[in-house]
């Protein structure tokens, strides 16, 4: 692990049963304030691989090493809590791990996720996007610096989704963040990635990383750089890893 | 028109207006069934809606243990019974569904008890209440116990390990020690589950002091189950529905007041799909 690694796996499998392995050697490295997605097919083991660098489950073999103060992960649902109003469940952390975290500091980080006028209301009176930046602002009040997203935005619609995309660019940009990032849509992991890394389930069903593909622009990336040829180059290049990988 | 952009008026109207059509098809029913369904010996069990009224609700003191006063006495001494019994009955109930879900081999251990005491005809044990217990008091107190204890212990149990995994990991990965899994996630999450359990446990509340009242009256005073009996015994046939109607209303009233209050405490995020 070299010093800027925040994250290392290696050789790491995970098996349920002894004929049922879902991820074979897995070696990986994310740097600090590198943005990795990670795409697959569903089912080949994504959300497995976020849970055990999250410590919910355990790797069957291989290591994981991280030296990471702590590790943040944004489930597929925004995951609130219905009682706490937006602020309640933004300040979730600093109630369960009595951080000194100031009230001002909790309405700075819900006004970065565009939410300051909404922070008095119920998860039922927020729409669906609105719910995610809310678990996104939760994450970020913690003082994890490596953040784990499982497909956060597969339920949103397009126009909030790319909106939201671009508040992850940002974010990312602003906090330096480390992030790995699942998701089986193509468009947005060319978009919010420094690198690709391609599952794909080989024979009998068992998933290794088949491609890493750097995604470097030549100009900094911003919303109107989903409509470049260099864009949709890259979203080519990634297609073909995917489509050879299953065949 | 929806409801949402209804006038009050029509608001009301929608809210209560098919219970009042119910509430006149009720009374309609009742009225046939006193004057036609019913042979004219076998009318005094069933007085028209009138009868009742004129007969017993604006009757105060008629002697013989009968009219309002009477009937409302009976229904204080009930309610006691009641009241004192479902706070026994929530105070244990909650306490076990706590142990339940925080001791996994107890909750599997206890739950067909659980299970069992529900389906238990709780009468066909008087006998067994009688010989166990001397006090009366104490006897219509078990009654109320064992009956209205499966619903507030089952919704509780059921409020606090149903919380979805994703949440659990959420305080997994927050490193909740299990006070605060438990005081920030668990009891928050059942507690529209705790009231749902108290609304039903404090209807059979009732029906289980009025089921006491029938078995248990020898030395204390009287409540309305007795008063039934004895206007049944006696053929008073409208202060028989009377004092049915009020035992009755006893557990409306405890169902309104624990609605209201789930209203005040959960009604704020808790929205049930049906209202």
């Amino acid at each position: 692990m070299t010093p800027d690694t925040l994250l290392s796996l290696a050789g790491v499998s995970r098996s349920f049963d002894t004929r049922n392995t879902v991820l074979s050697d897995i070696s990986f490295s994310v740097a600090s304030g590198e943005f990795v997605s990670i795409v697959g097919p569903s089912g080949c083991g994504k959300t497995t691989l976020l849970r055990m660098i999250t410590g919910l489950d355990a790797p069957t073999s291989g290591t994981i090493t991280t030296s990471a103060r702590s590790t943040q992960l944004l489930f597929q649902e925004p995951a609130l809590l219905p009682w706490r109003t937006l602020r309640g469940n933004v300040a979730l952390h600093r109630d369960l791990a009595s951080a000194g975290t100031s009230n001002k500091e909790i309405e700075e980080v819900i006004g970065a996720v565009g939410l300051f006028e909404h922070r008095d209301k119920y998860p039922h009176q927020l729409s669906g996007g609105m719910k995610m930046r809310t678990s996104l602002a939760r994450a970020l009040l913690t003082d994890s610096d490596l953040f784990l997203f499982d497909e956060p935005l597969s339920a949103i619609d397009e126009i909030t989704r790319e909106s939201l995309q671009d508040l992850l660019v940002s974010l990312h940009r602003e906090r330096t963040l480390t992030s790995l990032f699942v998701t089986h849509n193509i468009a947005e992991a060319v978009y919010l990635s420094d690198r690709i890394l391609v599952l794909t389930p080989s024979s009998h069903n068992i998933t290794q990383i088949s491609h890493q593909i750097p995604i470097v622009f030549e100009v900094s990336r911003k919303a109107e750089s989903r409509f470049t040829k260099e864009f949709a180059d890259f979203c080519r290049q990634v297609h073909t890893a995917l489509k050879e990988g299953v065949a | 028109m929806t409801a949402t952009n209804a006038t009050p008026r029509m608001r009301i109207l929608h809210g209560f207006g098919p219970s009042f059509l119910l509430f006149l098809l009720f009374i309609a029913l009742w009225y046939l069934t006193s004057e036609v369904f019913l042979p004219d010996h076998k009318q005094f069990l069933l007085p028209r809606p009138d009868v009742v009224l004129t007969d017993a609700f604006f009757v105060w003191d008629a002697g013989q243990q009968r009219g309002m006063r009477n009937i409302l006495s009976a229904l204080w001494n009930t309610s006691q019974i009641a009241l004192i019994g479902l706070l026994i009955t929530s105070v244990i109930g909650i306490s076990l569904a706590f142990l339940m879900s925080l001791v996994p081999w107890i909750g599997r251990a206890s739950w067909p008890y659980l299970v069992a005491l529900q389906a238990a005809p709780i009468i066909a044990l008087t006998p067994l209440i009688r010989a166990l217990i001397d006090n009366t008091t104490s006897q219509r107190l078990l009654v109320v116990i064992l009956i209205s204890f499966f619903p507030i212990s089952s919704a509780t149990y059921f409020g606090l390990t149903t919380v979805s995994s994703t949440l659990h990991d959420l305080f997994t990965i927050h490193r909740a020690t299990r006070w605060q899994r438990l005081s920030k996630l668990q009891i928050p999450h059942a507690l529209p589950a705790v009231f749902l359990g108290l609304r039903t446990s404090a209807g059979l509340a009732v029906v289980g002091a009025v089921v006491g009242d029938f078995y248990f009256r020898q030395g204390g005073r009287v409540g309305i189950g007795a008063q039934i009996d004895l206007y049944r015994a006696q053929l008073w046939g409208p202060d028989m529905i009377a004092a049915v109607i009020v035992a009755s209303s006893l557990g409306i009233v405890l169902f309104i007041f624990f609605s209201w209050l789930s209203r005040r405490l959960v009604g704020h995020w808790h929205k049930p799909t049906v209202q």
